[in-house]
């Protein structure tokens, strides 16, 4: 099912732009993008800052790094009639894996027969966040880049699938409400500067209800995300080989499976904007029935001031894990070279399970100028509380030791995004 | 320099009326008047539709446009830069495409008189009779 989504999308994608030649009678194009270039300077030698997980390179001990926050997104969308529009959104920017197919973040149809009614097929945006829409789109968003505590395990950019949306006006309020169905795959790449790298392969479902009202913005996102790939086999089968001497290692075994499980967003966002004071907030719940993808809840909070041009804004948030740190300890009593053996199997397993923990809280301050149209440079300070055993978002400098004491990082960002 | 052009703007402008924007549709449309939050929610991009369910085109000018930020301020009380940030979060999600874009006022007239969809917002004037005014809207810096 997945690949077939997958293999229609990019399909999808090059008809889209095949056809936005002047043949095609009564189409009217629209050409629009983004850039941000960013740089961003961390204090902390031995966590370097990434943007989100799916980077394998980022700024340490007082080091500059711009490539995490700098991209260039380029978009057209063509309309044939007020029923029938396209879009297709190229972005470039530094992936793991940087292919053309990666680059296609949006290529939908998008059918609407009333207004009010909108239906999506393609590859379009995973709406399970509050900012999941426009994440690349630094000029939309009041920060240098959206919330690390939270947004640092947004992975999922887009997905190959469908969309439906009805807008409800009430009184003067607008409700929104969305049913989505993909398949979406990300890379994540296994430490800093690492090349190696595990694929997740996903199916999402979820719904969206959102409601409008004067200054108010509310929303509630529920959305089950699949795992069709299979992860952690070479461990598990490890751990088989040794059940005869380790029984225990057994129970550990289905931690590791990846296949046919899922995990559940729960989602609240509440924003508020009356022009001068703004104020943004969102919670999610991470449940998660593999071990291999960390249960949590995360958390920001921003509130800001426009003054003109200038808009300054404080901002703070958290990660938690809801699951406790696992310890694994190998059988004693083995001759060697069996219990070492026993013992790097243990740590590995360790490692695995623990490894995808995130903990951390976050408070910082920063400044937005409209300096001229569509263009807008900010400066950012944040200061990052990470516990030593939840550094995920982050990646270790030296892979070779861990992280034995709770960590602090000053991270200085600048942008200048702007819209064309 | 933004500023002192949206003041002059805003001098050469204002009459005693305090009326000084209009919002044009084609003289064709059935509809002869809208409120404000209509028009609120045809230029941001909430409804694609007049209130009779018709298809509607909002027409909007060049972005830096002075005429522009004073139309969107009165309108709606932000701020150009404001509006155009909103405006990302819509075209880049792929929710609406952005409204084409003009040059001045009689680009603009000249593109509603030919298209039964359009709407859009010229300082006040007198029209010529393919367009017809379905609201006026007191100018705010």
């Amino acid at each position: 099912m997945h690949s077939v989504f997958r293999r229609y999308s990019s399909l999808l994608a090059c008809v889209l732009i095949a056809s936005s030649t002047p043949a095609v009678a009564e189409l009217e194009h629209r050409f629009s993008g983004f850039a941000t270039l960013g740089i961003a300077i961390n204090d902390n030698p031995d966590l370097a800052f990434r943007r989100d997980v799916t980077q394998n390179n980022g700024a340490y001990e007082n080091s500059a790094y711009w490539k995490n926050d700098s991209l260039i997104g380029v978009q057209w969308q063509g309309r044939w009639s007020p029923e029938w529009e396209a879009a297709v959104q190229l972005v470039a920017k530094d992936r793991f894996k940087n292919t053309l197919e990666n680059s296609i973040e949006w290529a939908f149809l998008r059918y609407r027969p009333v207004d009010g009614l909108d239906i999506r097929a393609g590859r379009m945006g995973a709406d399970v966040f509050m900012l999941s829409d426009y994440l690349q789109v630094g000029y939309a968003i009041p920060w240098v880049r959206p919330p690390h505590d939270y947004y640092g395990i947004a992975s999922l950019y887009h997905f190959d699938g469908a969309d439906i949306n009805k807008r409800f006006l009430l009184g003067d309020a607008t409700l929104n409400l969305k049913a989505f169905y993909g398949n979406s795959s990300e890379e994540y790449p296994l430490g800093f500067q690492s090349e190696r790298s595990t694929s997740f392969d996903f199916d999402v479902f979820g719904s969206t209800a959102s409601l409008e009202w004067s200054a108010w913005k509310m929303r509630y996102t529920y959305a089950r995300v699949s795992v069709n790939s299979d992860q952690g086999r070479a461990l598990r089968n490890a751990l088989q080989q040794v059940t005869p001497y380790w029984p225990d290692a057994a129970g550990v075994i289905p931690q590791l499976e990846t296949t046919g499980k899922h995990f559940d967003y729960d989602q609240f966002g509440l924003s508020y904007d009356n022009n001068t004071w703004w104020m943004h907030s969102e919670y999610v719940r991470l449940a998660s029935n593999l071990g291999l993808i960390a249960d949590g809840e995360h958390f920001y909070a921003s509130l800001g001031r426009r003054f003109d041009d200038i808009s300054v804004y404080v901002i703070t948030g958290y990660a938690e894990p809801k699951n406790s740190v696992i310890s694994i300890s190998p059988p004693a009593g083995f001759p060697e070279p069996l219990a070492s053996q026993l013992n790097l199997l243990a740590n590995a397993t360790e490692r695995s399970l623990n490894g995808v923990r995130i903990k951390q809280k976050s408070y910082g301050v920063g400044t937005r100028w409209d300096f001229a149209s569509k263009m807008a440079i900010k400066l950012q300070v944040e200061r990052f509380d990470i516990d030593k055993t939840g550094t995920n978002l982050w990646l270790r400098t030296d892979p070779t030791t861990s992280i034995t004491e709770d960590q602090q990082a000053t991270l200085v960002s600048i942008a200048l995004d702007v819209l064309f | 320099m933004r500023k002192l052009l949206l003041i002059l703007f805003a001098l050469t402008f204002s009459g005693p009326l305090q009326a000084e924007i209009l919002v044009i549709v084609n003289a064709s449309n059935s509809i002869t008047t809208l409120e404000q939050k209509q028009i609120v929610d045809l230029f941001m991009g909430r409804v694609s539709a007049f209130p009779n369910k018709q298809p509607a085109q909002p027409l909007d000018l060049k972005t830096g446009t002075p005429q522009r930020a004073i139309f969107y301020k009165s309108l709606t009380g932000k701020s150009e830069a404001q509006v155009d940030a909103y405006w990302a979060t819509l075209v880049f999600a792929g929710r609406m495409s952005p409204p084409k874009q003009f040059t001045d006022d009689s680009a603009l007239i000249q593109a509603v008189a030919h298209e039964p969809a359009a709407i859009a917002y010229v300082s006040r004037q007198p029209l010529p009779k393919n367009v017809k005014v379905v609201m006026e809207l007191a100018a705010r810096q």
